[in-house]
């Protein structure tokens, strides 16, 4: 009851943010400035399909077309991600010491953790050119941050009596890492890699927008460069799908695998 | 983890790595081809390649176009990286980043960008430079009058280096400076919604912002044609800076090493360049789709014919000659590019060395290479016309054929060869 409530309100404020958007765009009357939503229905979700190979036109080209270009995005996303997150985890990982009085980050990861990931597309633009690599190891590094990062500090926080007892039994540090170390810092990577699920598509954004001459980020910059409001309107919502459904995808997993917790 | 966690994300990776392969990765045949990766841009001065790629016309020169979309960020990386052979280009990128880019050329010429134009807000009684030449003044006069109503307003500009000399030269004749207006210095793409919202009366941006607009119904006041027409023949011409040709870039060391492939390219592109102002419905049949299709906009036949006409015009083999030998045309490749490199200059846009125009400018090599192959050919066609027993076997007759083929679509060094052949 109190669940039905709640939908029901949620529905009603959306319905009234659409109905405001409408009004206010029908009162600016300017569609390639601020599109309706009949506009953006009608006119601008079938002008994607000005980016098919055949030419063709209509809903159906127009969103095969968005299927396209998400799946490129998706299938760099998840190379980016698993290279990021193997390496983040190893790295983190190597940083721990079984008896560690001061406990510090290392001075690379601080580093690399404060270099805005905007700020190293040109270099990645000019080393890798828009190959492939060079947008899989852009994201791969902005994941290999926040997992490096994460995975540090949840290792920082395992509680040292536990590390202390394991090696009072005989445990060697293998074993620590494996029984121990990785099982305490799950549900703290599990937040991080959650975060990382919406975060990733700006990122794959950020990747392609300069270099790409496929993908979302690449539709994104072709309808920036004309000023196409109604084109950019309708791809972020289709970022917005796909950023949620990536986050439901993490979250799934993590209520199955993490019910201990 | 989970053994089925393992296999979904194992199948997910699959699915998306076939996706990729079937979608992205061409598949290419070789068929005793030199391979050629070419790095076309979004324009429509930068991807006429497409009319000669789909004719085949690359294939009867010997040549596998292996062609892929490219942001005009990623030529020079792509080029220096080895990633690309050949891309489209404008000298302008190549000059104004010659310090990191010193090994990269142009080494054929396709158009003349004259694209740059300030527009006005359309029912704002403003008069352009062709209608104030038509009221009786003077094309002085016209110029300075035509942009002398940018004062008091607010003029939007990106603050693009390439675009700075026309400007500079506008307010020259003008008389003005910077302060006569409010200045609007924003991305392009911001720019044209400026001029929507009225945020700006005033506006000059590339050939993407320049068609939005005028498709939408924005005035033309001035723009650099208008004022070539009057410039000196000279690298001291402040007016040719706002003109460049648009054509085909590799690397030094690539022209060095394939020299006769280079020569080949150089063929096709001027065999395209006359194609489109031979047959212009028919180019545009081609180009405009493959425009629409990397742009996401729709461009239209007339949209392209005003590409082809009014933006950036095609000159063919004959059309270029003058570029390249007579230095009383403003658009003489030393007068044009001198230009450019003295208005980078004055910018202090370079922090080594000042480049030459034949650090840069290949072309003119090109160019004369294939007009002297184009005479000692037709000397050696005169040569087996005077001797008819050459052409007796039917061997001869077949290489014959394929000479006078190669000689019509510009190919000139191996019709050359072929009658060499004839000859031996």
């Amino acid at each position: 009851m109190l669940n039905a409530r709640k939908n029901l309100r949620t529905l009603i404020l959306l319905i009234i943010v659409l109905c405001a958007w409408e009004v206010v765009a029908d009162l600016f009357a300017q569609p390639r400035l601020f599109p309706s939503l009949s506009h953006l229905l009608t006119f601008s979700l079938p002008s994607i399909a000005t980016f098919s190979i055949d030419g063709k036109s209509g809903y159906d080209v127009a969103l095969f077309v968005i299927l396209k270009h998400s799946l490129l995005s998706v299938y760099r996303c998840i190379f980016g991600f698993a290279i990021g997150y193997v390496t983040g985890i190893l790295y983190g990982l190597s940083g721990q010491k079984e008896s560690r009085p001061e406990r510090k980050m290392p001075i690379l990861l601080t580093f690399s953790r404060n270099i805005p990931l905007l700020a190293l597309i040109p270099l990645f633009l000019y080393w890798f050119g828009g190959t492939e690599i060079g947008m899989i190891l852009y994201i791969a590094f902005a994941v290999f941050i926040i997992v490096a990062t994460n995975t540090q500090q949840a290792v920082f926080n395992v509680p040292q009596n536990l590390i202390e007892q394991a090696q009072m039994l005989g445990a060697d540090r293998k074993r620590i890492i494996c029984d121990i170390i990785f099982p305490c810092i799950q549900g703290e990577l599990a937040g991080a890699i959650k975060y990382l699920a919406s975060l990733i598509w700006a990122v794959s954004l950020a990747s392609e927008y300069l270099a790409s001459s496929s993908g979302m980020g690449f539709l994104i910059y072709q309808s920036y460069s004309f000023s196409d409001m109604g084109k950019l309107i309708v791809l972020s919502i289709v970022y917005c799908f796909l950023s949620i459904c990536s986050y439901h995808f993490v979250n799934l997993y993590f209520k199955k695998k993490l019910t201990w917790i | 983890m989970n053994k089925k966690i393992v296999f979904w994300i194992t199948a997910i990776i699959i699915i998306a790595g076939s996706v990729y392969l079937f979608f992205v990765k061409r598949n290419s045949v070789n068929n005793n081809l030199t391979t050629v990766k070419f790095g076309m841009l979004p324009y429509g001065d930068h991807s006429q390649a497409i009319i000669a790629a789909k004719n085949g016309w690359f294939k009867e020169v010997g040549i596998d176009f292996q062609y892929e979309l490219i942001k005009v960020e990623a030529v020079l990386p792509d080029l220096n990286n080895n990633r690309l052979d050949v891309s489209s280009c404008a000298p302008g990128i190549i000059l104004s980043s010659y310090d990191n880019a010193s090994n990269i050329c142009m080494f054929s010429f396709a158009d003349v960008f004259q694209g740059y134009a300030i527009l006005a807000q359309p029912g704002g009684n403003y008069k352009n430079y062709q209608e104030l030449l038509k009221s009786g003044l003077s094309d002085k006069d016209a110029i300075k009058v035509a942009v002398s109503q940018l004062k008091g307003k607010t003029f939007a500009y990106p603050s693009e280096t390439a675009i700075k000399p026309f400007i500079d030269i506008l307010l020259e004749k003008a008389g003005m400076t910077r302060s006569d207006f409010k200045s609007l210095v924003q991305d392009d793409a911001i720019n044209i919604n400026a001029m929507r919202n009225h945020q700006a009366d005033f506006q000059v941006g590339g050939v993407p912002s320049r068609i939005t607009l005028q498709k939408e119904g924005y005035k033309e006041i001035v723009s650099s044609m208008d004022i070539v027409k009057a410039a000196m023949p000279s690298p001291d011409s402040k007016e040719l800076s706002s003109v460049f040709n648009d054509g085909w870039a590799i690397t030094k060391t690539y022209y060095d090493s394939h020299r006769e492939t280079v020569l080949r390219l150089a063929s096709v592109n001027f065999r395209i360049n006359d194609f489109i102002l031979q047959h212009p419905s028919q180019a545009l049949a081609i180009h405009m789709p493959y425009l629409s299709q990397i742009t996401g906009e729709k461009y239209t036949t007339e949209d392209g014919t005003v590409i082809y006409d009014h933006l950036d015009p095609f000159y063919n083999f004959a059309a270029q000659r003058s570029w390249f030998f007579n230095d009383k045309d403003p658009l003489y490749y030393k007068n044009l590019y001198g230009s450019i490199i003295n208005s980078f200059k004055n910018q202090h846009i370079y922090k080594s060395k000042i480049p030459a125009v034949d650090d840069v400018i290949f072309a003119d090599d090109v160019y004369k290479s294939l007009d002297s192959l184009k005479n000692t050919t037709e000397k050696k066609f005169l040569a087996i016309d005077k001797k008819p027993f050459l052409k007796e076997s039917s061997e001869n007759k077949a290489k014959l054929a394929e000479a006078h083929h190669q000689y019509s679509i510009y190919n000139y060094l191996d019709a050359d060869k072929i009658t060499a052949d004839i000859l031996k």
